[in-house]
């Protein structure tokens, strides 16, 4: 008995899965990387924040359909990516408590996945952020430290991070060898900088991200660095600093090219990426935290459906026009 | 509008493409459909136990005689039969007993000088030749191309979609009688230029163009679908296709249809099918006559069981067939075997916004904003994504990693923006 299918009758073997695990394995030589430097403690901040993540889900599934589903893994993502944005310092419940923010009020109420408007990640770091501001920002120095406490971390030496010193108005002594190198204080994930690079170019090749967004992105961060620098310091030591420290690389390489939350549409994503620096160099000259990427991902990506209609509809209309006045 | 490269998809051509061609000539029986025209007047030219020969007219049809179907054998009507078609709908056929037919040598009735563009119209007429690529007479489509000019004229040799190969298998047996087929074409619509567009590894394509001349031969890329004509000769080595130039497609099929038929006289009664899928024991592509029944076409190939699907067409556009004793009639390439094992149903989750069908979009539309205004109900915003653009090519469907079929989506959303809105007002009867 022969049956019936439609058209396409085979289709790509890939699924939405396929997406999420490449972030997940880009986060795994990032928190290595930390590991390096403060033993396992990173290590389980990025585990709290992603098994936190995966039960908020479970829970959340329960109460919508009774049947929770998480074949997408991308609340395993929120989690890691939330654990990644942390610094060594933090209790381990602050990830936690941010990883149920970000399911439980900033992707499961607007539907799950797929329909979330901001980022979840952003989200639970943005409540991290303001409701425990003294726990987030503060780093170990990796020169005196060998490897953190598990839990009492009171005695570990701590130093301002090279973001701190800018948005204070002083000097920094950091140079591009150390900032490449990772020899600065700052959270899990942003230290190794040439790892962030690697893995934007591995999510840019397994097409789990666009450089429309990251490259407009890190240019338009880069002219702003180097003409309003927030420091008395040459502009090519600006840019280094603006661009390596801090959340910047990460919030580009990870927050503003979330599938979900990002424009689909090649133009709408150059904009989103040109917006999200303006924003986060505003942000940074003008706002009170040192890390502020993560606000500045949820700001844009409020703009992100706007965007792709806006776009869409001009570059049609042009398009239009374009043969109109040279008929084939 | 837009225009984007599409999609890749992964070819699966071998091992039928490596066989060479089999010519099915015993064949028992041919369904072949009195004509195409669904509304003119159809009046059978033969009758049971008629004798009709190869060219013979099945019909007579005097509102459009260009839809009456000429027999592909000789042989003697054995009865008539209604079919359903996946592809052309109810057809009323006659069943022709074919009887063993000794080809005629290949002798030339006309000499490449004497052939003008007039006589060009008149054998493609006469002679039957259908375009593989849509199964449209050339005739229609030769007058229609000198009505309105022609710059570039090109045989569609690209088989872009994954298992159909029938194209090169052509290019790779006749490929100078192609290429004067397609001269003829050219010659008779006032192409200045014309080649062969395909898409083939680089061994299959330095042969061909060993026998040819490499200037007839364009390689395209290698991205699905191939809509913009633009796309068919970009680096011709003898001049640029611009975006407004007239650029016309003529399938390899016809091409050589059209040779035999000015000079050796053929009508056109045979196609060239790929036979492939996992359920298929001999894949291989397969000269048949028009109106062999795809059963018979299986079986050659070694298939003695009935497979789970039998797709009539390519994996992308092919329209699934719930038997297998149907014809096989102008405009055919591809018949598809596939087990349960290879088609899964597909487990349709939410959209996760991943923008993929966006880059997929030859066309340039949002599918994933349809969908989500389709399925919000808003049907009144549809039209300002203009889905009536889209030419249902299925790459958004094929590239979706959530298994939701858009293409289906799109298609619904061009007639739904005429869906019944309701208007709430206040009840001022109250």
């Amino acid at each position: 008995m022969l049956k019936a299918s439609p058209a396409p009758h085979l289709r790509e073997a890939q699924r939405p899965a396929y997406q999420s695990f490449g972030v997940l394995l880009c986060l795994v030589p990032l928190t290595a990387f930390s590991c390096l430097h403060y033993g396992i403690r990173p290590l389980l901040l990025v585990l709290s924040g992603v098994i936190s993540a995966v039960l908020t889900e479970f829970i959340c599934g329960l109460f919508r359909h009774g049947r929770p589903s998480m074949s997408d893994a991308t609340s395993l993502v929120t989690g890691g990516l939330i654990g990644a944005m942390m610094s060594p310092l933090t209790p381990f419940w602050v990830p936690a408590i941010g990883s149920v923010f970000a399911i439980g009020i900033a992707k499961m109420p607007f539907g799950g996945t797929g329909r979330n408007i901001f980022n979840p990640a952003a989200a639970g770091m943005a409540f991290c952020a303001v409701c425990f501001p003294t726990r987030l920002f503060v780093y170990p120095d990796p020169t005196l430290t060998n490897s953190l406490p598990l839990l009492d971390t009171s005695a570990v030496i701590t130093a301002a991070s090279p973001t701190a010193q800018l948005n204070s108005g002083g000097t920094t002594s950091y140079g591009w060898i150390s900032l490449l190198s990772g020899d600065f204080p700052g959270p899990i994930g942003s230290t190794g900088v040439l790892i962030l690079l690697a893995c934007a170019l591995y999510l840019f090749v397994r097409r789990s991200s666009s450089p429309l967004i990251l490259i407009p992105y890190l240019i338009v961060c880069a002219i702003g660095a180097a003409l309003f620098p927030r420091a008395e310091i040459a502009a090519s030591t600006s840019v280094s600093l603006e661009l390596c420290t801090g959340l910047l690389l990460f919030s580009g390489v990870f927050l503003l090219s979330d599938p979900v939350t990002a424009p689909r549409f090649w133009l709408a994503r150059i904009l989103y990426g040109v917006i999200a620096a303006v924003l986060t160099m505003l942000l940074r000259h003008f706002g009170r935290f040192e890390c502020c990427e993560f606000f500045a991902v949820m700001l844009v990506n409020s703009f992100s459906l706007l965007l792709d209609r806006g776009c869409w509809h001009l570059v049609t209309w042009l398009h239009r026009r374009k043969e109109e006045v040279s008929p084939r | 509008m837009l225009s984007r490269h599409g999609i890749r998809l992964l070819f699966q051509k071998e091992p039928a493409i490596s066989r060479p061609t089999a010519e099915l000539t015993q064949i028992s029986q041919v369904i072949l459909p009195f004509s195409f025209a669904t509304e003119a007047a159809v009046v059978p030219a033969v009758s049971l136990y008629d004798t009709v020969n190869r060219g013979t007219p099945l019909a007579v049809i005097e509102n459009d005689p260009l839809a009456t179907v000429c027999s592909s054998v000789m042989g003697a009507v054995s009865g008539e039969r209604i079919i359903q078609h996946p592809l052309y709908g109810t057809l009323n056929c006659a069943v022709i007993d074919c009887v063993p037919d000794v080809p005629a040598p290949e002798v030339p009735v006309l000499l490449p000088e004497t052939i003008t563009p007039e006589l060009i119209l008149e054998t493609a007429e006469r002679l039957d030749v259908i375009d593989e690529l849509d199964g449209v007479p050339l005739i229609l489509k030769l007058r229609e191309w000198q009505e309105t000019g022609c710059d570039f004229l090109v045989a569609d040799g690209i088989e872009i979609e994954p298992y159909s190969s029938s194209a090169w298998a052509v290019l790779r047996d006749h490929a100078e009688n192609v290429l004067e087929g397609l001269r003829l074409a050219a010659l008779c619509i006032g192409a200045e230029r014309y080649h062969i567009a395909v898409c083939l590894s680089g061994h299959r394509r330095r042969s061909i163009a060993l026998r040819i001349g490499k200037e007839y031969l364009y390689q395209t890329d290698s991205y699905y679908p191939k809509a913009d004509p633009v796309r068919y000769g970009k680096r011709d080595g003898r001049g640029t296709v611009k975006r407004s130039s007239r650029v016309y497609r003529i399938g390899v099929q016809a091409c050589l249809a059209l040779y035999r038929a000015l000079y050796l006289g053929e009508v056109h009664s045979r196609c060239t099918v790929t036979v492939a899928g996992d359920a298929v024991p001999h894949p291989q592509n397969v000269s048949v006559p028009f109106g062999t029944t795809v059963q018979q076409v299986l079986e050659h190939c070694g298939l003695t069981e009935p497979p789970d699907y039998l797709v009539l067409g390519e994996q992308m556009t092919g329209t699934a067939a719930l038997t297998s004793d149907v014809p096989i009639l102008p405009g055919m390439t591809c018949i598809l075997a596939f087990t349960a094992k290879a088609i899964r149903p597909v487990t349709t989750r939410t959209c996760i916004g991943c923008g993929r069908c966006v880059q997929a979009c030859h066309k340039g539309l949002l599918p994933f904003e349809i969908n989500r205004r389709y399925q919000n109900m808003h049907y009144e915003r549809l039209a300002s994504l203009s889905p009536h653009l889209c030419d249902g090519c299925n790459a958004c469907s094929y590239i979706c990693p959530c298994g939701i079929d858009l293409a289906a989506v799109i298609e619904e959303a061009k007639t739904a923006g005429n869906a019944i809105s309701v208007e709430w007002k206040e009840d001022t009867d109250a």
